[in-house]
């Protein structure tokens, strides 16, 4: 009963987070082949299909809960899941954002060679992929090291920054397409950053243990009667 | 899809003595389904689901008025053979009442007072009784062993293979796991989701979360009145009548 309904219940968020790593994906090849049609399906066909996981998902939960009462791990994995549902619909959006942006550029002459960009989507991806595989497996080893990983992504949005902030100051022509591309890269940015909140997620399952917004030797608040 | 409609209640009332029970129920239990009738005390989700198959015609004072309609055939016409019925439409109780005969026996018993003497079709139907009730690995060996003998969870679900073993349509459950500890009744709700496959299943219970658990459609029933039907996932999320939302939220009850 409860046990079959949980595993629908993850077999269906990993479907969606399937389709979100094919989106983002999508619009990052978009971009880097000049493929119109991928950025467009995008927009037009993957993303409604991600907002009917959204409204599924939170519909699957809030009858889970309120019909089967889960709790301790099974309460941890519902609450977790209502959660990263929400991430994976943000994820979307930005798919869409980047899907936008690089149907502007590609009908332009190209800026700069947009290396950055491809490698700091490859390191996205990965992070991305990485955080659900975290899910799947329960693995919150694999969880924390995607965390450390965000670094990686800021370094390369910084650089991008810095770049198209000089483009701007260079070429006043270039300003539009500035803009674009340091949109792409925030969006990438945030789902480098909802990747790791994903596997602040997974080790809330897996160990019971809330690690946001903790620095690695905060110890927390003693537990009430230990120590005395 | 419209799901096929097994049993339909009409307009039904029922009375002991002076006091009205049952307030014009109207309802329809859709096949191979579970629907679960929860209320607080008082409410007349017993009375009513011992209408299905008239055991409130053992009570001297009872009355009923309205229409009970199985497979289109009202239950309460004069022509209707109780036997039969009671067949078709089987029942478990809230406290296990296993007869004080060995566990083949119980489950035999229905059979054998059909006339049936056949030992290997009484042994082939003992055994697939016993297995749909999930009780067969346990019992193979000790079959001639008093059913009393069993623990709790156990003899309810003897009387489930012995409901089984007449091979009945509708399977009405009176508050089966009120007796039983946390594990038995987990196995039972397990039992009643696997059997929903092959039977129709009504469930009393006082236990909200339990009709929660086991049920695909609940009906909430309050003072004689049924207050609210639907799928046990809408009712339980948004019920749409406000003493539904007040009973489940333990306001009262």
């Amino acid at each position: 009963m409860l046990t079959e309904k949980m595993a629908e219940l993850k077999h269906r968020l990993i479907e969606s987070a399937t389709l979100v790593e094919y989106m983002i994906g999508k619009s990052v090849k978009g971009l880097l082949e000049k493929d119109e049609k991928l950025l467009k399906e995008v927009i037009e066909q993957d993303e409604p299909k991600a907002n009917n996981f959204d409204r599924e998902l939170d519909e699957l939960c809030t009858v889970l809960i309120a019909q089967f009462e889960p709790v301790a791990k099974d309460l941890r994995t519902v609450l977790m899941i209502l959660k990263m549902n929400k991430d994976l619909e943000r994820m979307a959006d930005h798919a869409v954002n980047i899907s936008e942006s690089g149907l502007f550029l590609i009908a332009r002459p190209q800026l700069n060679p947009l290396e950055d960009i491809r490698g700091m989507a490859k390191a996205t991806s990965s992070m991305l992929r990485n955080s659900i595989d975290a899910f799947i497996h329960e693995d919150a080893r694999l969880a924390r090291d995607v965390c450390e990983h965000d670094n990686i992504v800021d370094e390369i949005g910084e650089r991008i920054l810095a770049e198209t902030t000089s483009f701007i100051r260079g070429e006043h022509d270039g300003v539009k397409r500035s803009l674009n591309l340091m949109r792409i890269a925030h969006n990438l940015e945030r789902i480098a950053d909802i990747s790791t909140n994903i596997c602040e997620e997974v080790i809330y399952i897996v160990e019971g243990k809330d690690i946001k917004h903790h620095k690695p030797e905060d110890p927390g608040e003693p537990e009430p009667g230990k120590g005395i | 899809m419209e799901q096929e409609i097994i049993i339909q209640i009409k307009g039904a009332n029922s009375f002991y003595g002076p006091k009205q029970i049952l307030r014009n129920v109207t309802l329809n239990i859709p096949v191979k389904t579970v629907t679960a009738l929860m209320g607080p005390s008082g409410c007349g989700k017993s009375t009513l689901i011992r209408c299905f198959n008239r055991m409130n015609d053992l009570i001297s004072n009872f009355r009923f008025e309205g229409k009970i309609l199985y497979k289109g055939i009202d239950l309460y016409a004069k022509d209707v053979d109780i036997t039969d019925l009671r067949r078709e439409i089987g029942m478990v109780f809230q406290k296990p009442n296993p007869f004080p005969k060995s566990i083949y026996e119980n489950v035999a018993y229905g059979v054998r007072i059909q006339g049936i003497t056949d030992r290997e079709f009484i042994d082939g139907v003992v055994e697939e009784s016993l297995k749909k009730a999930a009780l067969w690995e346990e019992v193979k060996d000790r079959l001639y062993e008093s059913a009393l003998s069993l623990s709790g969870g156990q003899q309810q679900r003897i009387c489930i293979a012995r409901a089984l073993a007449v091979k009945p349509q509708v399977i009405l459950f009176d508050e089966p796991c009120s007796a039983l500890d946390p594990i038995a009744t987990a196995k039972i709700e397990e039992l009643i989701t696997e059997l929903k496959e092959n039977y129709t299943i009504i469930v009393v219970t006082h236990n909200t979360a339990q009709a929660a658990r086991v049920s695909n459609y609940t009906a909430f029933l309050y003072l004689g009145d049924l207050i609210e039907v639907g799928p046990t996932s809408r009712l339980f999320t948004v019920p749409q009548d406000k003493r539904t939302e007040e009973y489940l939220t333990g306001k009262f009850g």
